[in-house]
């Protein structure tokens, strides 16, 4: 292979995605940022403030407040998703009887509506005759019967438990596909040597996928900080601004009070978050990333 | 002896015990995944003045007209055509640039490789209502507002990343020594893509397939802002319509939300078998 | 790999095939003009405005109405995407007040005004001027909303004593007490989107303190939010939640769940617009089972008792850049749409209208009454009304102040220097 030869193939094989992905994907992006030193509603001309929709920006507690917020669903969603997805991984991984059946099922809500979601849960949450009241109240808990997402103090708890449910599947199936990479004969044989099955998951299969860890956490980091859908249908950020988040925020002050430039730098904070955040993730779990 | 059978009396039930545990784990994880969409399905059947009254239990009649009103009203025949044309040719040419793309970047040691990697990323961090109005002004510009391959630009576009991101990790972790011997062999660039390296990424390819065709199968703010015309309109947009101002039709929403998993699930069973073949048929790697 | 391909290329040609076989020949050198509506839903009213486009394009062969309907929810992002680029339709459902005004001050509408005289003796002054901005009209309202009726079991007040709806809200509370005591859930309220107590309640409540004249005065700064008459208008919302008016729900259900436990009869009273008319007479076995009533007066108002809120419902606008002809097209449409066939058919679909038509005895009486109100004259609704970032506020705030987050002073101190802020 010559020198020049390889430079070429390289460009030839990178070009079809860059072009799609700088036309399509950047420079609407790079338009965003430029806004964002707008002042704009839409329909007049856009005059150029410089800073000042950061500044604004960082004072508004509102949004200060949905970043709050988001910090919880980032939270949740690591310490949640990818560890109960990694075990039902490792579960599902094993030769058993259904196996089949519990994958798919297992996949399912991730692909279902997150308006069936939203109606599905809130009827759960209900205070009135929500099932989880009723549970509660027929094994004699009753005093933890709450108002789940009418009560401020519980609606982001109800809610992240929903994000955390309605994501599992998705890191589901990527840890299953990492499985695919660890060789059996290599687990056998630690069998063999009388390694419990405890030890052998530690000590091998987990360190052999950590990597494809990294990347979901780096998925999941990326994907709750711009967590909108399920939110916006199921609370709206309500109630009392209690389960806003960064990008419902930015939605509504684009297209609710019109102030485009302001919506935007809401958007260019969401972006730069990430990329410090998970810069931060992979320098402590080990792997250059980025 | 006596030993041997004692310690396997003892192993036996804390074996079952295990399996045991493993079900109840599965059942209930099972049980919490499924209910929404039984919910779903049961309530499709449902009257507008039933689902309101009764809505937690069985319906008293059947109302299957649902499915008919759904179909009829939303247009729901032509939609589906056009996310199935869009969600699959997208996917395609994802895939297929994304994984040109991620070979390059997992397989080959050049100066701008982190750089382009990196740059890729970026893609993922931005909410996509950020970009709506860039977006539909771009469009504009470009004069593709409102055709029937609209929608694939942004789809392809904002889902590279994500298979970019994917597949490499996925590939990097191939054992160094492929290439060099297909070369050896006389194999070009692109045929050890196209025979070594995507056979080897099926697990992850058919991840990432599932992955983008859900994306783009309820991809609704794009598809929303970019097509006017009804004839171009896609499922999403469609199932939205069962809501008014005051009113919504929740009977016939169900249906159509219904409807609209069937495909998708079909879709998932299918690939879902590349996903794991590994395990039965006895993993061949590296 | 290769089936999936092979698939994907055959459905492209399919696709292709289909779209070039479809194709229907346009207008025949005609105008098309374009209008954007949220009438996706299947609903009576939407079959009416349907029913009439499609008779105008068959009756008249040189003009052809496209109609392109978009979800409600979503009507406003499309909409606002658009017209930042540029590209609004034709002809678009808007309505009245702080939706519009944006778009008129920004130059996009047509003003109506060389056509309004059309409707000068059908529909009352008071409500055309619901869509006009500087001077200008904008849209001709097909239908008058009253935000804030109150509809009532008859049996379940009867149980509590009440044989007529009380006249002032003293008795109002001593009746939600009754209905208490009697393990009966007052009011059904669905405040999950915010908006209900704000343009339902307070709309109706604050204009009985503080006159109609109020909300205009404070926008121009002759008046504040931090008038004591307002700050009771908006204690009331605290008073009712203390007194458990409310089911306990209502800030995770949305209105139509709400409409539904009335009508399931699970609370005694639900208050809500005029919106709710049709889909409570489609819902209840015996519409005479239920009664219909306007706020009751509040002791020491300044406000007028016998008015409720109300504005104009929406209306139809059109693009300034419509060239001579395209103009002509459509105020034809307009003058034929907005015509009294338009106004009989939304009134047998229980919708209040703003021109004065014909009733028969078979009209509900329910909807009868609630019609009448409109004649009392109307009171703002704050929302129509007030700008998105003051509407935002004081719908988060009801919401506060119900969850006790909030005090109404400081709601109304936090609205005033918002207000202040923004000029």
């Amino acid at each position: 292979m010559h020198l020049l030869g390889k430079k070429g193939i390289i460009i030839i094989g990178l070009l079809p995605a860059l072009l799609f992905y700088i036309l399509f994907a950047i420079y609407p992006i790079i338009q965003s940022f430029y806004y964002s030193f707008m002042q704009w509603d839409g329909f007049s001309e856009m005059t150029f403030v410089g800073l000042d929709n950061f500044k604004e920006l960082f004072q508004d507690s509102l949004f200060w407040n949905s970043v709050k917020n988001n910090i919880y669903v980032v939270i949740a969603s690591v310490l949640g998703q990818i560890p109960i997805a990694l075990l039902i991984a490792l579960l599902l991984n094993r030769k058993l009887k259904g196996v089949r059946f519990f994958r798919t099922i297992g996949f399912l809500p991730v692909v279902l509506s997150t308006v069936v979601i939203s109606l599905t849960w809130s009827l759960m949450y209900n205070s009135k005759n929500g099932m989880i009241n009723q549970l509660l109240q027929s094994i004699g808990l009753r005093e933890l019967a709450q108002n789940w997402l009418g009560d401020p103090q519980w609606a982001m708890i109800a809610v992240l438990v929903t994000v955390i449910w309605q994501f599992v599947g998705l890191y589901l199936i990527i840890f299953l596909a990492a499985l695919q990479n660890v060789p059996d004969e290599v687990i056998e044989a630690a069998k063999m040597d009388g390694a419990s099955e405890w030890a052998t998951t530690w000590k091998i299969t987990i360190p052999m996928i950590w990597d494809t860890i990294i990347v979901a956490i780096i998925l999941c980091i990326s994907g709750s900080l711009k967590t909108f859908d399920l939110i916006y249908v199921m609370t709206n950020g309500g109630p009392s601004h209690s389960t806003d988040v960064m990008a419902l925020y930015m939605f509504q002050e684009t297209f609710s009070q019109l102030n485009y430039g302001y919506g935007s730098a809401v958007s260019v904070f969401i972006f730069f978050f990430s990329l410090i955040l998970i810069f931060i993730v992979t320098k402590v779990l080990g792997k250059k990333m980025i | 002896m006596e030993l041997l059978n004692r310690s396997k009396l003892k192993l036996y039930p804390r074996r079952s015990i295990k399996k045991t545990s493993i079900y109840l784990i599965l059942f209930l994880f099972a049980l919490v995944n499924a209910y929404p969409i039984l919910w779903m399905m049961i309530n499709s059947f449902k009257s507008e003045q039933e689902f309101l009254t009764n809505q937690l239990g069985f319906p008293h009649t059947f109302v299957l007209e649902n499915y008919v009103n759904a179909w009829e009203t939303a247009n729901l025949g032509v939609l589906f055509g056009n996310s199935i044309f869009i969600c699959i040719t997208a996917t395609l040419i994802t895939v297929l640039f994304g994984a040109l793309a991620s070979f390059f970047l997992a397989r080959f040691t050049f100066k701008m490789s982190k750089l382009v990697y990196t740059f890729f990323i970026f893609g993922m961090l931005i909410p996509i209502h950020a970009t709506l109005v860039p977006m539909f002004i771009l469009m504009r510009d470009l004069g593709l507002l409102d055709t029937p391959i609209t929608l694939l630009f942004p789809y392809i576009a904002f889902h590279l990343p994500i298979t970019i991101f994917l597949l490499t990790s996925f590939m990097k972790a191939f054992p160094k020594d492929i290439e060099e011997s297909a070369i050896m062999d006389g194999c070009g660039v692109f045929r050890i893509f196209w025979s070594i390296i995507l056979p080897m990424s099926r697990p992850a390819l058919a991840t990432v397939v599932i992955l983008n065709f859900i994306y783009n199968w309820n991809e609704f703010s794009f598809a929303l802002v970019l097509i006017n015309d009804p004839a171009f309109q896609t499922l999403p947009l469609g199932l939205a319509s069962f809501a008014g101002q005051f009113t919504t039709n929740y009977g016939a929403q169900m249906a159509g939300l219904t409807m609209s998993l069937i495909p998708i699930v079909v879709f998932y069973l299918f690939l879902e078998k590349e996903i794991v073949k590994g395990m039965t048929a006895g993993a061949v790697k590296g | 790999m290769k089936k999936l391909l092979s698939l994907t290329v055959g459905l492209f040609f399919m696709f292709i095939a289909a779209c070039s076989g479809g194709e229907e020949a346009s207008g025949n050198g005609g105008i098309e003009l374009t209008l954007w509506n949220d009438w996706t839903e299947d609903r009576p009213e939407n079959t009416v405005y349907k029913d009439i486009i499609k008779q105008f394009n068959e009756e008249h062969e040189d003009i052809t109405i496209k109609m392109e309907s978009i979800p409600h929810d979503q009507y406003e992002t499309k909409l606002r995407t658009q017209a930042a680029g540029k590209q609004l339709p034709d002809m678009m459902r808007v309505w009245p007040g702080a939706r519009t005004a944006p778009l008129a001050e920004g130059g996009v509408l047509l003003p109506l005004n060389s056509i309004v005289d059309n409707w000068k003796d059908i529909i009352p002054d008071e409500i055309l001027q619901d869509y006009a901005i500087n001077g200008n009209y904008y849209a001709i309202p097909s239908n008058i909303s009253e935000t804030s009726l109150i509809f009532y079991h008859k049996d379940k007040l009867k149980e509590a004593g009440y044989e007529q709806f009380p006249s002032t809200y003293e008795e109002l509370k001593k009746l939600i007490g009754m209905l208490n005591d009697n393990k009966e859930t007052p009011i059904s309220l669905g405040n999950k989107s915010v908006w209900p107590l704000q343009s339902i309640y307070i709309s109706t409540i604050a204009d009985r303190y503080t006159g109609s004249d109020f909300l205009g005065n404070v926008l121009s700064k002759e008046e504040t939010f931090e008038n004591d008459q307002f700050i009771n208008a908006l204690t009331v919302i605290k008073e009712l939640t203390e007194i458990q008016a409310f089911n306990e729900d209502m800030n995770t259900i949305d209105e139509a769940q709400a409409r539904s436990e009335f009508i399931n009869g699970t609370t005694a009273m639900h208050l809500a617009g005029s919106w709710a008319i049709g889909p409570i007479l489609e819902g209840v076995d015996d519409p005479d089972s239920i009664g219909v009533a306007a706020f009751p007066s509040f002791a020491g108002g300044e406000g007028d008792p016998s008015k409720i809120a109300g504005v104009a419902g929406g209306g139809i606008a059109l693009n300034s850049e419509l060239n001579d002809e395209e103009k002509e097209a459509a105020f034809t449409f307009l003058k034929y749409f907005y015509a009294e066939d338009l106004y009989q058919q939304l009134a047998q679909a229980n919708i209040i209208v703003p021109a004065d038509i014909p009733m028969d005895d078979d009209v509900p009486r329910l909807f009868q009454k609630a019609n009448r109100f409109a004649q009392n004259g109307l009171a703002p609704v704050y929302d129509a009304t007030l700008t998105p970032d003051l509407t935002d506020m004081i719908n988060n705030g009801l919401q506060s102040i119900t969850l006790d987050e909030k005090t109404p002073e400081a709601l109304a101190k936090e609205m005033q220097a918002l207000l202040e802020e923004g000029n």
